[in-house]
């Protein structure tokens, strides 16, 4: 079967997806694997889906991530009490990885999902909304409470003093 | 924080991240394994059909705008403006672009059932969903059934789930109406030819699919591919649970005996059943409930390569090993309490006596083994998997975190 521009796309892409998937899943090693199991489905289904491959490749992995995280075992995601709010050092790119994640662990999954697709991809709502399978309204909802706890917990450890809020 | 500085820190914190070099060789690699290991394929499938999926509207080479309704109902204006009623509602909240088409509109034993088709603009292209939107009985309210990607697609109606409606899509597609397991552990299955039909859409009374789907549904073309029930997880509600996936996956000492290094992913999935349709039902349809994978690799004391893989068949899971060659595999039955012994902490002992004097395979993981060979000593085991010597005669297992609980190798 002829799969043009399959590889292309993965050249193009998979940098950008990868990007998706380790936001998604706190976990490079999870990401990585999550990416090239959504790129292997692609691979299968080309011929269906060339058209559009971005919007299909990121709803796929928010579909297999969710479905990661369901399968943990209702294991409760790390809550907010337990978080270390020191001060890390700005300069240090992984620290602000690691707060990163571990802000966005604190997230219900459809938050989470909904503020990495608008904030990282800066996809508009109703994409958004296609690759969650829910309403506008409920990607605005997300996405806002979604960021007021990545404020809450990201703003006192990544904005200096007198920085805006 | 302002949302551009959470763009900044998102954007910050994956700055460094990079591909490998080799993952579109990978990415290929397993997509053509996928291929034909289509019960993978399958599983992702329903995953995004729970997203509610769409195709591409310039993969299907055509506008659709000037296609006209098919179907015994199509001319019926009332139950036409229910349908669209009910698609709009599905739809909120995604974008759409011009009205909906419906493509079919007739009536079935199960209720009045309409196909419908639109187009929903993204960035970068049109996704263009599709779905059935069915009536019930008794001309009761319209709702939608499911919606997933992909042509043809099917749906199984009627409070026994034995009216099958098939959407076409203009390709062939067959029918099999239920599958046998036979003596070599292989799924059998006829196949007759039902599409495609005038007007896209096929209705047929199966025999009642509620909670165990028999059937399969194949697309044929330059390979066989199973064509998705868009109401599966309704149908059987089983496929809903979420288990934590089964993989086990070992070499067993003595690899380097039996298995070149320099062996290719080719071969090596030669003695791999899971790559092979005759063993998996990949035209069929079982309850997903997580990954299942268990195949253990190494060497009979003789050095001849030895294979012992358990397959899943819905909730059967059939035992097979292939000794020196995998032209030949043995079907040793069922995995049941000949092959299994259920322990504490959720642990489970799984030990195949194999052979010609071959020896037991054990493998409890992450457990701690040791056996013994009648009243001999106890000896220590190397890992959660092992193949001990013919004579074992017992077998002790600590799972994690558990105390040891002794287990007869019969």
């Amino acid at each position: 079967m002829e799969r043009t521009g399959f590889d292309e796309f993965v050249r193009a892409r998979s940098v950008g997806l990868l990007r998706i998937a380790y936001l998604l899943t706190g976990d490079r090693d999870a990401a990585e694997d999550l990416l090239q199991e959504v790129l292997e489905q692609m691979y299968v289904k080309w011929r269906r889906i060339h058209g559009a491959p971005e919007a299909y490749a990121r709803r796929a992995l928010v579909n297999r991530a969710t479905n990661r995280w369901r399968r943990r075992g209702r294991k409760p995601e790390t809550g907010l009490d337990g978080y270390d709010v020191s001060a890390p050092d700005h300069s240090d790119g992984v620290v602000v990885r690691d707060t990163v994640l571990a802000a966005l662990r604190s997230l219900p999954p459809r938050q989470r999902a909904a503020v990495v697709l608008r904030y990282l991809d800066d996809l508009p709502v109703h994409e958004v909304a296609a690759a969650l399978n829910c309403t506008a309204g409920t990607v605005k909802s997300n996405a806002a409470r979604g960021l007021e706890r990545l404020r809450a917990v990201l703003g006192p450890v990544l904005v200096p003093d007198g920085g805006e809020r | 924080m302002t949302e551009t500085q959470i763009r900044e820190v998102l954007d910050r914190a994956t700055g460094d991240l990079s591909v490998r070099p080799d993952l579109l060789d990978r990415v290929r690699a397993g997509g053509r394994r996928r291929v034909i290991r289509r019960r993978a394929v399958l599983a992702g499938g329903l995953a995004v059909l729970a997203a509610g999926a769409a195709v591409p509207l310039s993969a299907r080479g055509r506008s659709g705008n000037d296609l006209e309704t098919a179907g015994d109902l199509a001319g019926d204006p009332q139950f036409r403006a229910r349908v669209r009623a009910a698609w709009a509602t599905a739809m909120l909240g995604f974008a759409t672009e011009g009205e909906p088409l419906i493509r079919w509109a007739g009536r079935t034993p199960a209720g009045p059932v309409a196909v419908v088709q639109q187009a929903s603009p993204v960035a970068g292209g049109t996704l263009w969903a599709e779905g059935f939107v069915h009536a019930g009985r008794g001309l009761g309210p319209v709702h939608l059934s499911r919606w997933r990607e992909g042509s043809p697609m099917a749906v199984l109606l009627g409070p026994r789930r034995d009216v099958l409606v098939v959407w076409d899509a203009g390709n062939t597609v067959s029918l099999s109406a239920g599958h046998t397991v036979d003596a070599a552990g292989k799924v059998r299955r006829d196949w007759e030819r039902i599409g495609p039909v005038h007007g896209g859409v096929l209705v047929r009374t199966v025999a009642p699919q509620a909670g165990d789907v028999r059937l399969g549904l194949r697309e044929d073309g330059n390979w066989d591919e199973s064509v998705p029930l868009a109401n599966y997880e309704e149908v059987v509600p089983a496929s809903q649970e979420n288990r934590t996936p089964t993989r086990v996956e070992r070499w067993l000492p003595g690899r380097d005996r039996a298995w070149p290094a320099d062996l290719t992913q080719a071969e090596l999935d030669t003695w791999d059943l899971s790559f092979r349709p005759d063993y998996n039902d990949n035209l069929g349809f079982h309850p997903f409930t997580g990954h299942f994978r268990w195949i253990v690799r190494g060497a009979a004391p003789d050095g001849r390569r030895l294979v012992v893989q358990i397959l899943e068949l819905g909730d059967r899971r059939r035992v097979f090993w292939m000794i020196g060659t995998p032209d030949r595999p043995h079907y040793a039955g069922e995995l049941d309490d000949r092959y299994a012994t259920g322990l504490p902490r959720q642990t489970t002992l799984v030990h195949i006596r194999l052979p010609e004097q071959i020896g037991v395979l054990v493998s409890a993981p992450a457990a701690t083994l040791r056996y013994r060979a009648g009243a001999g000593p106890w000896l220590p085991v190397n890992g959660d998997t092992a193949l001990l010597p013919a004579a074992a005669s017992r077998v002790e297992v600590t799972p994690r975190g558990g105390n040891p609980v002794p287990v007869a190798l019969v």
